[in-house]
C-alpha cells in the first residue's frame, strides 16, 4: 500500500504522540504498563543493535551481554557504594561501551560466520563470569534490592514513572542513532558493510570505526541496562541470555528498517505479542525458533536490507 | 590421580571429537554453520534410549537408532533450513539452523519431558584396573567408534565417488553444479552422514554420563564448533585432534582451576583461536584475491 | 618535474607464485603513466602494493620521499593516494552526491559525539564538505545528477563518479584500474577528455592500467610494460608500440 509520504513521516510523530498520553487510557495499569515497559526496552536494544548489526554489517550475536554489564554496573555500584541512580547511569554508559569495545576487537580480524561465533562466545563468557564471581555479583542467585531512581530524596518506584523514563532513555538512543546514521561515521559505516576494501583505500580506518560502533550500540544498551536494573530491582546473570540476544536480532530483521516503528513493531511481535499470550510458556522457544528460521527464509531483501536508504534523501543535513 | 584425569579428559574429547566430525564436515563441504547440530545429538541420544527401552534396554539398539534417526533429521533439516538459503549469504544458514535449534530443543522437550533422565541402557561393565588409573569398557568403546567413525570418513572422503563430489562442492558449488555434479544429492548426502554422526555421539556420551536432559543440545554444539575450529574447520583429522585437546584442556583446567568457569575455558579457547589462527591446526591458509 | 611515487626493487609473492618482482618504477608528477601488459602481469597487484592493500616481500615503495610500504591503507590514502575499480565500486542505495562525500570524508573532522550534538562547527564543517563534493561534481560534469541513485547512472557516468569520488580524497596520485573497461567508443573519448582535464586543472598524477591500446597511445605520456610480474619496456606510448618485446608479450613468443 503506498501511502502519501506526509503521512507516512508524520505517521512517526503521531504514533509517538499516542505513546505518551497512553498511561492515560490504559485499564489494567500496573499489567498494562509493564508491557509497554518491556516494549520501549526492546525498541532501546534493536535501536543500538542496529547501528552495528544493520549499518555496518557486523554479526554480533552477544549483544544482551552489553545489556547485562550495564545492569550490573548500574546496579551493583547502588547496592554496594550507595551511588544514586543518575551517578551509575552514565558509569554504566561508559563501563559498557568499554566491553562492547572489547567485545568489537575480533571483528578487526575475522568477519561473517566466525564473527558470529566469537561475539557469542564472548556473550557467553561474560555470563560466566557474572554467574560465577560470586563474591562481587552475587553469583547465580542474583543481585536484590537494587533502588529506585530518585529524586529530590523522592525514591519514585512507581510504574508511570519507570514509563517515562525509559521512554526518555529509548526516545534518546533512537536519537543517537539516527544522528550517527546520517554522520561521517555512519556514511563510513555503510561503506564497510558494503566493500571493505574500497573503504580502505578511501581513507576509511575499518578498525577504529568498527570499534566506535561496537562501542556506542554498547553504551546505549548498557543504558538500558542500568533501567532494567532499578525497574526490576533485581537482576541474575539468567536475566542475559543468548537468546535473548538473539531474540533483539529477529525484532530487527522483522522490523524491517531499522526506525522508530519498525523497532517498536519488531518488537511487538516477538516480545510483546509472546508476553500477552504468555500461557505458551515454553513454547514460545519453538514459535521462536520457527519463526527465525521462516524469516531469513522469507525476507525478501535478504538480512541486510536493514538500512537500505532511499537514493533521493540526501541524509547527511548540513 | 593425573593419569585418571588425563584419561577421562582423552575420553571427554574422544566425545567431543565424534560431536565436532560431523559438524566440520558440513562446514567443510557447505560452507555453513550448523547451529542445530547439537540439538541433533540431543534428538538422536533420546531416540536411542526410546528404542532401547522397547527391546530390553539394549544399548546396541540404541546405537542403531540414535544413528538412523540422526541421518533422517539431518535430511529434515537439509529440506527446511539449509536448502532455502543456499543462495544467501553464507549466515542465513547459521541464523536458520539456530531457528531450528530452539525449536528441536523445545520439540525435544515436549516430546520427553523436561527433567534430566537416567540413560538406562545395558552397558557391559568391565574395568581394567591399572596402577595408576582404570579403564571402564564404556571409554574403550568410545575410543574405538571415533577411531572407526574417522576411518569410514576418511574412506568415503578419499575413496569413493560421493567424496570427490563433497571435495568438489566445497570447492565451489557453481562450477561443481556446471560439472555436471547433483549439489544437492551431495547436500542430503553430507546432512545425513554428519548428523548421523551426531546422533551417535548422542548415545554414545549420554550413555557414558549415565543421563540425558533436552538441554544438552546447545552445549554440544559449542563444544563441536569449538573442537572443530581448533583442529581446523572442514578437516577430519583436525576435529578428532580438536576435540582430544579441548577435552584435556577441560578436564586438566576442572580439576586444577575450578569446574564451574569449565565453560568459559572452552569459550576462550574458541575465540583465541579464532583471532590468532581462525583456521586452525590443520585448517588451509587461503589469501584471498582483491 | 619531480619524482611523486617511486618504486625500488619492489617484489611481492603468493606463496610460491611471484607476482611481481625487482620492479623499479618512477612516477614523476603530474604525468599520465600508463601500464600495460598481459593478463596476469601483475598490474593490479602493483596498484594493491601502492594503496597499501598487500605488503611487498620485497623492495620499498616511496611517495614524496617518503617510505610508505609498511602503512596501513586508509594511512595511505590520507597521504594522497588514491584508485578506482574496474569493476565500478560505488555504494549501491546513495547518491551520487553521497558516494563523492564518502570520498571526502577522511578530511572531514566530526567525531561521533560531534555527529550526536551535531552543534554549529559541526554544521558548518558538513557544508564545507558537501560544497567540497559539489566542486568534485563540477569537475566532472556530473552536478545535475548530484541526487539521482548513484547506480542508476549509465556506466560512462557512474565512472566519472568513481573517479570524482576518488579525487575527493585529496589524492595527489590517482590509481585507475581499466577505466575504459565496458566502455562505449564515446564513452571512452569522454573519459581521455576528463582524465586530460583533471591533470591540467588539479595537478594530479595518474596512474592507469589499460588494455586499451588506443587510449594508451593517445592519452599516457609515457608507459611501463610489465610481463609475469616483470618489467619488460619502458618509454614514451611510440617507443613502446614498436618494442619486440612488448609485441611478443602480448602475440605471444615463437608460435
Amino acid at each position: 500500500m503506498q501511502w502519501p509520504s506526509s503521512l507516512k513521516s508524520n505517521l512517526q510523530w503521531w504514533l509517538l504522540l499516542g505513546w505518551l498520553i497512553l498511561p492515560v487510557f490504559l485499564h489494567n495499569w500496573s499489567y498494562s504498563l509493564h508491557v509497554l515497559i518491556m516494549l520501549a526496552v526492546w525498541v532501546l536494544l534493536t535501536q543500538s543493535l542496529n547501528l552495528v548489526l544493520g549499518l555496518a554489517g557486523q554479526l554480533q550475536l552477544g549483544h544482551a551481554a552489553n545489556f547485562g554489564i550495564g545492569a550490573y554496573i548500574s546496579g551493583l555500584l547502588m547496592v554496594d557504594v550507595g551511588l544514586s541512580f543518575w551517578t551509575t547511569l552514565p558509569i554504566a554508559f561508559l563501563g559498557a561501551a568499554l566491553v562492547g569495545t572489547l567485545i568489537g576487537l575480533p571483528s578487526l580480524r575475522v568477519g561473517g560466520d566466525y564473527l558470529g561465533i566469537v561475539t557469542l562466545g564472548f556473550g557467553e563468557i561474560t555470563r560466566i563470569f557474572l554467574t560465577n564471581w560470586v563474591s562481587i555479583t552475587r553469583g547465580p542467585m542474583g543481585l536484590p534490592g537494587i533502588p529506585a531512581p530518585s529524586v529530590a530524596g523522592f525514591n519514585l518506584s512507581s510504574k508511570v514513572f519507570f514509563f517515562y523514563l525509559v521512554t526518555a532513555l529509548a526516545l534518546f538512543t533512537w536519537f543517537a542513532m539516527q544522528r550517527i546514521n546520517n554522520s561521517k561515521m555512519g556514511l563510513q559505516l555503510l561503506a564497510i558493510r558494503n566493500d571493505e576494501h574500497c573503504a580502505q583505500v578511501l581513507g576509511v580506518n575499518i578498525g577504529a570505526v568498527k570499534l566506535w560502533a561496537f562501542a556506542i550500540s554498547a553504551a546505549f544498551a548498557g543504558l538500558g541496562g542500568a533501567f532494567y536494573a532499578s525497574y526490576f530491582s533485581f537482576i541474575s546473570p539468567d536475566s542475559f541470555l543468548f537468546v535473548d540476544s538473539l531474540a533483539v536480532l529477529c525484532m530487527l530483521i522483522v522490523g524491517g528498517r531499522g526506525n522508530l516503528v519498525g523497532s517498536a513493531f519488531g518488537a511487538f511481535i516477538l516480545g510483546v505479542a509472546p508476553e500477552l499470550f504468555r500461557f505458551l510458556g515454553d513454547y514460545r522457544m519453538l514459535i521462536f525458533g520457527v519463526l527465525l528460521t521462516v524469516m531469513v527464509i522469507y525476507r525478501p531483501s535478504g538480512i541486510w536490507g536493514l538500512d537500505k536508504r532511499k537514493y533521493n534523501t540526501i541524509s547527511i543535513k548540513a | 590421580m593425573i593419569y585418571q584425569q588425563l584419561l577421562n579428559g582423552l575420553v571427554l574429547g574422544v566425545g567431543y571429537a565424534l560431536t565436532a566430525l560431523g559438524f566440520s564436515m558440513i562446514f567443510g563441504v557447505l560452507r555453513v554453520v550448523n547451529f542445530a547440530h547439537g540439538n541433533v545429538y540431543m534428538v538422536g541420544a533420546f531416540a536411542g534410549l526410546t528404542a532401547a527401552q522397547y527391546c530390553g534396554n539394549n544399548f546396541y539398539v540404541s546405537i542403531l537408532a540414535g544413528t538412523v534417526v540422526g541421518a533422517l533429521l539431518g535430511l529434515v533439516l537439509e529440506r527446511l533450513v539449509f536448502r532455502p538459503v543456499r543462495h544467501m549469504e553464507p549466515f542465513a544458514g547459521l541464523l536458520t539452523s539456530t531457528g531450528a535449534l530452539f525449536a528441536l530443543g523445545i520439540i525435544g522437550m515436549l516430546i520427553w519431558g523436561a527433567s534430566p533422565k537416567p540413560y538406562d541402557v545395558n552397558l557391559p561393565d568391565m574395568v581394567w584396573e591399572f596402577e595408576h588409573f582404570s579403564i571402564y569398557y564404556m571409554q574403550v568403546f568410545m575410543m574405538v567408534a571415533a577411531l572407526l567413525a574417522m576411518l569410514v570418513l576418511w574412506w568415503i572422503v578419499s575413496k569413493t565417488h560421493v567424496g570427490i563430489a563433497m571435495r568438489a562442492t566445497s570447492h565451489s558449488t557453481t562450477i561443481s553444479q556446471l560439472m555436471g555434479i547433483d549439489v544437492n544429492g551431495v547436500t542430503k548426502f553430507t546432512l545425513a552422514v554428519s548428523s548421523a554422526l551426531a546422533g551417535l555421539a548422542g548415545v554414545l556420551i549420554s550413555a557414558y554420563y549415565g543421563i540425558i536432559s533436552f538441554s544438552v543440545g546447545f552445549n554440544a554444539g559449542i563444544k563441536a564448533f569449538t573442537a572443530a575450529v581448533i583442529g581446523g574447520i572442514g578437516s577430519i583429522s583436525g576435529s578428532v585432534v580438536g576435540g582430544i585437546l579441548l577435552g584435556l584442556a577441560e578436564g586438566l583446567a576442572s580439576g586444577y582451576i575450578s569446574s564451574s568457569y569449565r565453560d568459559a575455558i572452552a569459550f576462550a579457547i574458541l575465540i583465541l583461536v579464532l583471532l590468532v589462527r581462525p583456521t586452525g591446526l590443520f585448517g588451509k591458509t587461503t589469501t584471498q584475491k582483491m | 618535474m619531480h619524482v611523486l611515487l617511486e618504486t625500488r626493487d619492489l617484489g611481492i609473492q603468493f606463496g610460491g607464485l611471484v607476482a611481481l618482482q625487482g620492479l623499479n618504477l618512477r612516477v614523476k608528477s603530474e604525468e599520465i603513466l600508463g601500464v600495460i601488459g598481459p593478463n596476469g602481469a601483475g598490474k593490479t597487484t602493483l596498484l594493491n602494493l601502492m594503496t597499501g592493500v598487500y605488503r611487498p616481500t620485497s623492495g620499498h615503495i616511496l611517495f614524496k620521499g617518503n617510505l610508505i610500504d609498511r602503512l596501513a591503507p586508509h594511512t595511505i590514502a590520507f597521504l594522497g593516494i588514491s584508485r578506482t575499480f574496474q569493476n565500478i565500486r560505488l555504494i549501491p542505495f546513495l547518491s551520487v552526491l553521497e558516494n563523492v562525500m564518502l570520498g571526502r570524508a577522511l578530511r572531514v573532522k566530526e567525531s561521533p559525539l560531534d555527529s550526536i550534538l551535531l552543534h554549529s562547527k559541526v554544521k558548518a564543517e558538513r557544508a564545507r564538505w558537501r560544497d567540497f563534493a559539489e566542486r568534485m561534481l563540477d569537475y566532472v560534469g556530473l552536478r545535475n545528477e548530484a541526487d539521482k541513485e548513484a547506480i542508476s547512472l549509465p556506466y560512462g557516468k557512474q565512472r566519472a563518479v568513481e573517479i570524482a569520488r576518488a579525487i575527493a580524497t585529496g589524492a595527489e596520485l590517482l590509481l585507475l584500474d581499466e577505466p575504459g573497461a565496458g566502455m562505449s567508443k564515446q564513452e571512452k573519448e569522454e573519459l581521455m577528455n576528463l582524465i586530460r582535464d583533471l591533470r591540467a586543472r588539479m595537478k594530479i598524477t595518474i596512474v592507469l592500467i589499460e588494455h586499451d591500446m588506443k587510449i594508451v597511445l593517445n592519452l599516457v605520456d609515457r608507459a611501463v610494460v610489465l610481463n609475469f610480474g616483470v618489467k619488460i619496456a619502458e618509454g614514451p606510448p611510440d617507443t613502446i608500440k614498436s618494442d619486440t618485446k612488448v609485441i611478443e608479450a602480448y602475440l605471444g613468443a615463437g608460435d
